[in-house]
């Protein structure tokens, strides 16, 4: 008689968790699923510290009040531009005060120093906890890139949000004109911003930026085409390899040669005005130009901007990958709270409300979505596609603890390169400087 | 009131014999004079960046006094129209300094900026301003003199309306020019007031560091860091904090030091 009760029990939690696991086959509304228990800690209150951005602002900011119904827990996104955001969130979190439970970082900028001071809560044991991570919530669903940027040391401290990579953009209709092909190699490039500078005219042939430490960013391919590296495996600077030097002396030559006056102080918003204003004709850039370029308030030259990867070198051709990521914070006291913010705010239903926003995302399934896929030009997922895969983590410049001062001793190499220094000397000096760096902080 | 003015600077030249950065998990270690010994002798931005500091003084300080006692002088006389005027010339000390900073970041715009165009309408060549390392001090000080003359003539406008009637008089009725009055009499007579505007001037020039921040940030490269602006660098980007105030220190005593050499002056002025 029990024998048979057991059986009879367990035949039905077999068939309720089969329908239970075909009803989240369905789609429900956003975070509504039936099994996970996302009231588990109502009554928190948590607190975000974020970097200002259309996802912060846009997308999550009007929807914590969706969050707040489904859990109960109360959030305060405290949303700050980026300088400010830094100076806060440092001073926030030296204090030790708890008063921070997650923050929003850049990892190639921020991580290492953020890593070597204890903010990050690890997150590998909530992922693997089920009791604390909704079965749908499928981290696996982010290309594997996208996760190695959230991963510093083998640690996994963060989900990232919005991934970039850098593309060159190119005027269709001029490259045309002079039957020019689309430059597929550095080589084709040089000779393409050559022929289609045209000073008299105030036109120029190529731009990226010059500006001291924002350059290192777009100098990196120069790099990596060529077969550098920022460090060696023992963490020593390579900025005066054979590579590095090649990749700096070509990189100041587009710019002083075919590049507009003043290119020391361009920076990426110059670049976007100067490729939207129609006065250059090539660009490598972050990928995130599309929106301006796309946009007929912005651009002056929609549907006239081709994209495409950044031309290969010796060594192929690898941009830096980089993306901001969300993270708890190690010395919240509502950890499972806040966690339980971050799988929501990062789950397909909202990454998908990305998709209509144009920001390009991390997540596979929502990048093959039809919305997705018709919001933004062909040639942009697909040169996107191959660069995320070819892209290197985390390497918009050296991944070291000291950043800024790291990318201000390279880009004063870069400036030196533009201004028609010798790139050798400029190189050896920065060499010098981040290597001393490295062993001041590390 | 003493504690509240002492206790920052105490706990800066605490730091500043402390290796600490702001994000570090242990606290400051105690170094001694390393952090100024490092400055003094290492330092590749250290130097370059006080010598630019004390050129940028002195060219700011010259200009916009020496432009600052011209246009008192003209603002002074009676003519139609003078309210208005004045008006005008006190504008740019009005506004805010980042946004003027905008505008002639704009203006000075190597590509679309307006005054190239100026440039090349009058057959001139074209300037980078503050995108070449050669121009940019220069194109700095263009922009500060004419935020900061304004301050300059209204001190000097009011030192020049208090000044009494008759030594004036007596060098018209000796037969003095107009250049000889402004050298024998007015100059000597001003020669406090003006000592007070260039000791305001001096040290609000030493400290100059939002047009800077806004139009160069430092560069290009480091060819317009300025000690203030390299302050900031190490201590609110590099969270350097116990070399940053080492740097305070340093800065801290030169404009100390500027200000009684001046007053010094201003005393055997009286």
């Amino acid at each position: 008689m029990h024998r048979r009760l057991v059986v009879v029990a367990a035949v039905l939690a077999v068939i309720l968790t089969i329908v239970s696991f075909t009803s989240i086959g369905s789609t429900p509304p956003a975070g509504a699923q039936g099994q996970f228990d996302w009231k588990r800690y109502a009554g928190k209150q948590i607190r975000f510290l974020v970097n200002s951005h259309d996802w912060t602002n846009e997308i999550i900011r009007p929807a914590t009040a969706e969050f707040e119904q489904l859990t109960g827990i109360k959030v305060a996104w405290e949303i700050f531009p980026e300088d400010q955001f830094r100076q806060k969130l440092a001073v926030e979190l030296v204090s030790g005060s708890g008063s921070v439970d997650g923050f929003m970082s850049l990892t190639s900028w921020d991580g290492l120093r953020f890593m070597k001071a204890g903010w990050y809560e690890p997150l590998q044991k909530y992922l693997d906890n089920a009791s604390l991570t909704n079965p749908q919530f499928a981290f696996d669903d982010f290309f594997p890139n996208t996760r190695q940027i959230a991963t510093l040391n083998n640690t996994l401290i963060g989900v990232p949000l919005y991934p970039e990579v850098q593309l060159l953009y190119y005027r269709k209709d001029l490259l045309q004109a002079k039957g020019i092909a689309v430059p597929q190699t550095m080589d084709e490039l040089e000779a393409a911003a050559k022929k289609l500078t045209d000073k008299a005219n105030n036109f120029y042939g190529y731009v990226t930026r010059g500006k001291r430490s924002a350059a290192v960013y777009t100098l990196a391919p120069y790099i990596f085409n060529f077969g550098g590296q920022w460090l060696d495996k023992d963490n020593q600077p390579q900025l005066t390899s054979p590579a590095a030097v090649k990749g700096l002396d070509l990189y100041g030559r587009m710019l002083r040669e075919y590049g507009p006056p003043g290119a020391v102080n361009v920076h990426v918003y110059e670049v976007y005005d100067l490729v939207s204003q129609g006065r250059v004709a090539l660009a490598t850039e972050s990928s995130l130009g599309v929106s301006t370029f796309e946009d007929p308030k912005k651009s002056k030259v929609v549907g006239q901007v081709g994209y495409a990867r950044v031309p290969r070198g010796p060594a192929g051709s690898h941009t830096p990958i980089i993306s901001w990521a969300i993270s708890i914070a190690a010395q919240s006291k509502n950890k499972e709270a806040a966690w339980y913010f971050i799988q929501w705010a990062t789950s397909k239903e909202m990454v998908a409300r990305q998709a209509k926003l144009k920001i390009p995302l991390a997540r596979k399934s929502v990048w093959d979505s039809a919305t997705f896929q018709a919001a933004l030009p062909k040639d942009w997922l697909s040169s996107f596609q191959g660069a995320l895969a070819d892209g290197y983590p985390n390497q918009a410049n050296p991944l070291v603890v000291a950043v800024p001062e790291t990318r201000d001793a390279i880009g004063a190499a870069i400036v030196a390169a533009i201004e028609g220094q010798d790139v050798k000397a400029a190189a050896e000096k920065a060499q010098k400087t981040v290597a001393e760096i490295i062993k001041k902080t590390q | 009131m003493v504690a509240l003015m002492a206790f920052p600077l105490a706990y800066t030249a605490y730091l500043s014999l402390h290796e600490w950065y702001a994000s570090s998990v242990v606290g400051p270690a105690f170094v001694g004079l390393k952090n100024y010994l490092a400055l003094l002798t290492e330092d590749e931005r250290f130097w370059p960046a006080l010598v630019r500091t004390l050129e940028f003084t002195i060219g700011s300080v010259i200009l916009s006094v020496g432009f600052g006692f011209g246009i008192a002088h003209l603002l002074i006389r009676r003519f139609p129209g003078r309210g208005l005027a004045r008006t005008i010339f006190l504008l740019p000390m009005i506004a805010t300094p980042v946004a003027m900073a905008l505008v002639w970041m704009t203006m000075m715009s190597p590509t679309i900026g307006v005054l190239n165009y100026f440039l090349r309408s009058l057959g001139l060549p074209a300037s980078a301003w503050v995108a070449s390392p050669r121009t940019v001090i220069a194109s700095l000080l263009l922009v500060e003199t004419w935020m900061w003359t304004p301050m300059i003539t209204l001190i000097l406008l009011a030192g020049l309306s208090s000044l009494p009637a008759e030594p004036f008089e007596s060098a018209l009725v000796d037969g003095a020019s107009g250049w000889q009055v402004v050298w024998h009499v007015t100059l000597p007579l001003m020669r406090s007031t003006i000592v007070v505007a260039a000791l305001f001037r001096t040290i609000d020039a030493l400290k100059i560091f939002d047009i800077v921040y806004v139009m160069t940030e430092g560069g290009p490269g480091f060819a317009s860091e300025t000690l203030n602006l390299y302050v900031f660098q190490t201590s609110f980007k590099y969270l350097h904090l116990g070399y940053a105030s080492a740097l305070i220190v340093i800065f801290f005593s030169i404009v100390l030091g500027a200000s009684l050499l001046l007053l010094c002056v201003r005393r055997s002025a009286v």
